[in-house]
């Protein structure tokens, strides 16, 4: 059995926790908790017939109060890149920390996800700025951790880039 | 201090504490509390690899000393989430890794949770208040429209200089509007 450390990775509120709990727990809760520190949780994929077992990091919403530790990557072999679609802002947090992550694990795999598709008529980031990141190579999903839409795809995503890397 | 007295300091003070062997392995020094039992109800211990490795890291430096991991979170039997810390000492030849509960950052939490859900709630308002904004400069539009046709009717100068006011009380609403809009905006956290 494969194991593979997944870090998620972005601004505060734009739903990681919510994410993993979809992913993990089949879950959510409308109920915004703010997370300290780090929390791991695990779950098993078979992946193009392979089986993973995917060690998932929720790291700590990045802001003004709280900057993202990047020791927290060391040996991770992909994160997801979380921002929130009816926040333009959580995307430069993100784009930011991709720029760290890339010093840290600079061959990690990565999966921008835009979360909160589910509020799609809120969006304040739009396809344009989108099609920019995707024409530059980048995987892109928008998620709803609230509905589940496409969250298992942004995990799978994520692990086979990792397993074919 | 003797062991068992030691031992009974550090399960009262809800510290798990080992004390790392020659080969690598960890040696318990005292009975571990409750909470830290939960940690290692998956025998793979997830939450370990990482943790050691920063710890090796440490004290393969060779300084004596401590150093803090974390907080990391966990949740309890009944939901609660809880966090803790871990710290890998250094002294004298010895090597140990201590993981103890972090009160700090559950109040920490407390306070964060507090500003972050404010901002959250902010923008949620200006996302709001912008598309109210939005309505009323439509209506102000089609307001404004109508005057226009009222003044192409032709109108005596009692009329006129109520088309004018109602003008200007449109562009005084709209700019009342988008001052609304400004002072309700919280910066960005």
């Amino acid at each position: 059995m494969i194991q593979k450390k997944i870090c998620l990775l972005g601004g505060f509120g734009v739903g990681k926790t919510s994410l993993i709990s979809r992913y993990v727990h089949s879950m959510f809760s409308d109920k915004y908790l703010t997370t300290v520190g780090v929390k791991i949780d695990k779950k098993s994929v078979t992946i193009d017939g392979t089986e993973v077992d995917l060690v998932i990091w929720d790291i700590y919403g990045q802001d003004d109060y709280q900057k993202v530790r990047m020791s927290y990557l060391r040996g991770a072999s992909g994160y997801l890149l979380v921002a929130d679609g009816t926040r333009r802002s959580t995307l430069d947090t993100a784009l930011a920390l991709h720029d760290s992550a890339m010093a840290t694990v600079p061959n990690a795999s990565f999966t921008l996800v835009i979360n909160k598709a589910d509020l799609a008529d809120q969006w304040e980031i739009t396809d344009d700025i989108l099609d920019v990141l995707v024409k530059r190579g980048w995987r892109v999903l928008k998620t709803s951790a609230k509905t589940g839409s496409d969250v298992e795809d942004a995990f799978a995503s994520l692990a086979r880039a990792m397993i074919q890397s | 201090m003797s062991a068992s007295q030691l031992e009974t300091l550090l399960f009262m003070l809800d510290v798990a504490a080992f004390i790392r062997t020659e080969d690598g392995s960890f040696s318990a020094i005292s009975k571990p509390p409750a909470w830290f039992e939960r940690l290692t109800s998956d025998p793979t211990f997830p939450f370990l690899g990482h943790i050691l490795e920063e710890a090796n890291a440490f004290w393969q430096r060779g300084l004596q000393g401590s150093a803090d991991f974390g907080p990391c979170a966990e949740v309890d039997d009944n939901g609660q989430e809880y966090h803790y810390i871990v710290t890998a000492v250094s002294a004298r030849s010895a090597q140990y890794l201590v993981f103890q509960i972090d009160r700090g950052a559950d109040r920490m939490r407390s306070v964060l949770q507090k500003i972050r859900s404010e901002a959250l709630t902010a923008a949620q308002d200006g996302v709001a208040y912008q598309s109210v904004v939005a309505d009323m400069r439509k209506t102000n539009q089609e307001v404004k429209e109508l005057l226009g046709q009222l003044l192409l009717a032709g109108l005596n100068p009692t009329q006129l200089e109520m088309v004018n006011q109602l003008a200007t009380r449109c562009v005084n609403l709209m700019a009342g509007a988008t001052e609304l809009v400004r002072a309700t905006s919280i910066p960005k956290v």
